[in-house]
């Protein structure tokens, strides 16, 4: 899988692409409108992560070339400017989903795979890892079919960690994905503890092994093995 | 007190105590010309007795006479032979002397003259009186003209004040309706004044400088705020990636604490910007306030939301909600008012604590147990208050409530009742 990254900041971008090095996607990355713009008229991507604000122009002229090209890229807008203005004019233009700076790894690894999956199974959307399938249209788990009941919080969870296999994820990124826009909530650690110690007692219950690893206490894994 | 007002007091008050002075002292100068003129008309009455009754009767027995006619007539004077009575002489005697006036039938004030007369070589007694029941009536008279030329005097001054001071002060009045209406936040400026006072002029000129001055503070304030939050992102970006990649290799336990606590402070760094953009973007009045909600629905939603964290603390919730309360307001920041309420009424709780929570059509009473000591009703919705330091909170979600009721135009208030913080929600319909 094919990803581009149009992004000013180096260092965003580069974190980016260590963080997917092992993965089987492929990101590239550019800094301005006019190298982006170069990409797009010579290549395909599955994804392509805009940011707003680029030296030369801005991420919504990308996007509208992206639309004149007729292209499927899915688009992903990563703006530090958290306005709803913007959110509605990049989702107008064509954007598939919008993320505001700083955002976890996890999460956009999450949105990545559900904007793509939405493009090429559409219909039939299910995840599969271990023995556990997720239906993401009907928001449903079964574990070697037998269905597991999970509250929507939890069916998230699984979601994610199912999105970043064999990842360490940190508690506070956790509770970012679990809580979404919910500002100053407080005992966020205790949230996601509670949570996924129900998750996994109900992962339990249907004969379905330990993946959910605590990694020291700090983060959390979830491994096949 | 009003200005105008303010000058009418002690003028008032002056009038009234020139008023009071004037009544004795006007009494007592009216007295005293009254007994001046009373002792010179006694004077000369005596001088006249004297002479005629010396000149126009050639013959002592005549004046005997005439003196004893004098006496049984009976007009303002007697006459007494003093040979036959032992009458030590000291010179003329004035004085004032009631009696009673068979002719009135009542007793009157009198001023007498004793004096001693020659007549043909004999002494006699003068005793001559005149009446002096006129000045009695001075004091009931002087006090009505003085009272109503108080009363003139009032009126005037009022009439004064009503119609010219009005008119004199009207500019001095605009300029201050406009000054205590002036909504900085709002890109409000003051209109220059229209007098040809010279002071009116001058203070018209300060205020107009002192209010863009502000403005133009509020502005770069608000300016360098969001500019400030926004620049941050990038950076809080980065950290947070490399700290995700850093977790994503072998560390020892200790390594993983220290880069959790990193974690932990980048989440409530974000937070923290997160929440001033929040207030940048409410000030600015980037919200539009005019959507329908069902503010019941909202609360229940988000009560929901955070059951987990009522268990998690076993706090008893108590809930009087009634159905279908709509009001007129921006969704997401409705829904930010509410979180924020709970939200403190969650972590500043005690352990195994209650909470209230009861909506109707008049209020939303959010109540919760915790400290035992009441806060400052004041100082809770300021910005970075100590008191909600103690958590991990960004100190901003009490300022960003009443932001947004503010916005609203709803009231909201917090008081510590039977040992519940209590924070009441109002005027929203």
């Amino acid at each position: 899988m094919k990803v581009l990254i149009v992004e000013d900041e180096i260092e965003i971008a580069r974190g980016i692409q260590s963080y997917f090095k092992d993965s089987p996607m492929v990101m590239e990355a550019v800094s301005n409108v006019r190298d982006a713009s170069d990409k797009i008229n010579l290549y395909n991507y599955d994804c392509i992560l805009l940011d707003i604000g680029l030296p030369d122009g801005t991420g919504f002229e990308i996007l509208e070339e992206i639309k004149r090209l007729k292209k499927t890229d899915s688009v992903i807008i990563i703006s530090a400017k958290n306005s709803l203005e913007d959110k509605l004019k990049g989702l107008e233009i064509g954007a598939d989903d919008f993320l505001t700076k700083p955002f976890y790894m996890a999460e956009l690894a999450m949105r990545i795979t559900a904007v793509t999956r939405r493009k090429s199974f559409d219909g039939n959307n299910v995840v599969e890892s271990g023995g556990l399938h997720l239906n993401l249209i009907k928001n449903s788990v079964h574990y070697n079919d037998i269905e597991v009941e999970l509250t929507p919080r939890e069916f998230r969870l699984l979601r994610l960690f199912l999105s970043s296999k064999e990842r360490v994820l940190s508690k506070t990124a956790i509770a970012d994905h679990l809580l979404g826009e919910q500002v100053d909530f407080v005992d966020g650690d205790k949230l996601v503890y509670a949570h996924i110690k129900n998750l996994k007692k109900k992962l339990q219950t249907v004969g379905c092994p330990d993946y959910i690893k605590t990694v020291y206490g700090t983060g959390y894994k979830f491994c096949l093995d | 007190m009003k200005l105008l007002n303010k000058s009418l007091k002690p003028f008032t008050l002056l009038t009234f105590v020139l008023l009071i002075i004037s009544i004795p002292l006007f009494y007592f100068v009216v007295l005293y010309i009254y007994i001046v003129d009373a002792d010179q008309t006694l004077a000369s009455k005596k001088v006249r007795i004297e002479d005629q009754l010396n000149h126009l009767y050639k013959i002592p027995k005549t004046a005997i006479l005439r003196i004893r006619l004098l006496n049984e007539l009976d007009i303002g004077y007697q006459i007494y032979d003093l040979d036959t009575m032992s009458y030590q002489s000291e010179g003329d005697r004035f004085y004032t002397a009631e009696r009673f006036d068979q002719y009135s039938n009542s007793i009157k004030p009198y001023r007498y003259l004793e004096s001693e007369l020659d007549i043909f070589g004999n002494r006699y007694l003068l005793k001559a009186e005149v009446d002096m029941e006129e000045y009695f009536d001075v004091i009931p008279y002087t006090t009505i003209v003085a009272s109503i030329f108080f009363l003139l005097i009032l009126i005037g001054y009022y009439m004064i004040n009503r119609f010219v001071a009005r008119k004199v002060w009207k500019p001095f009045y605009k300029i201050l309706n406009e000054l205590s209406s002036l909504k900085i936040q709002n890109g409000e400026k003051l209109s220059p004044i229209d007098s040809d006072i010279d002071e009116f002029i001058k203070l018209s000129d300060n205020l107009l400088y002192f209010t863009n001055r502000s403005y133009s503070a509020y502005n770069q304030q608000k300016e360098f705020t969001e500019n400030a939050a926004h620049e941050l992102q990038t950076p809080l970006a980065i950290i947070q990636s490399k700290a995700e990649l850093l977790l994503q290799t072998e560390l020892t336990e200790s390594q993983h604490e220290y880069l959790s606590q990193i974690n932990l402070a980048v989440s409530r760094m974000k937070r923290l910007n997160k929440n001033l953009l929040m207030l940048a973007k409410i000030e600015n009045k980037q919200f539009i306030v005019n959507e329908k909600l069902n503010l019941s629905a909202i609360l229940l939603e988000t009560i929901d939301l955070y059951q987990s964290s009522f268990d998690t603390k076993s706090i008893r919730v108590y809930t009087e909600i009634d159905e279908e309360i709509y009001i007129k307001g921006n969704r997401a920041l409705i829904e930010t008012l509410i979180n924020s309420l709970l939200t403190n009424a969650i972590s500043h709780n005690l352990n195994h604590g209650r909470m209230n929570l009861i909506l109707n059509r008049k209020n939303l009473l959010i109540q919760n147990s915790g400290k035992l000591t009441a806060l400052d009703g004041e100082k809770i919705f300021k910005r970075f208050n100590k008191d909600n330091k103690s958590f991990s909170g960004s100190g901003l979600g009490l300022a960003i409530c009443k932001e947004i009721v503010i916005l609203h135009d709803f009231k909201i208030k917090y008081k510590y009742i039977n040992g519940l913080h209590s924070f009441k929600l109002w005027d929203f319909e």
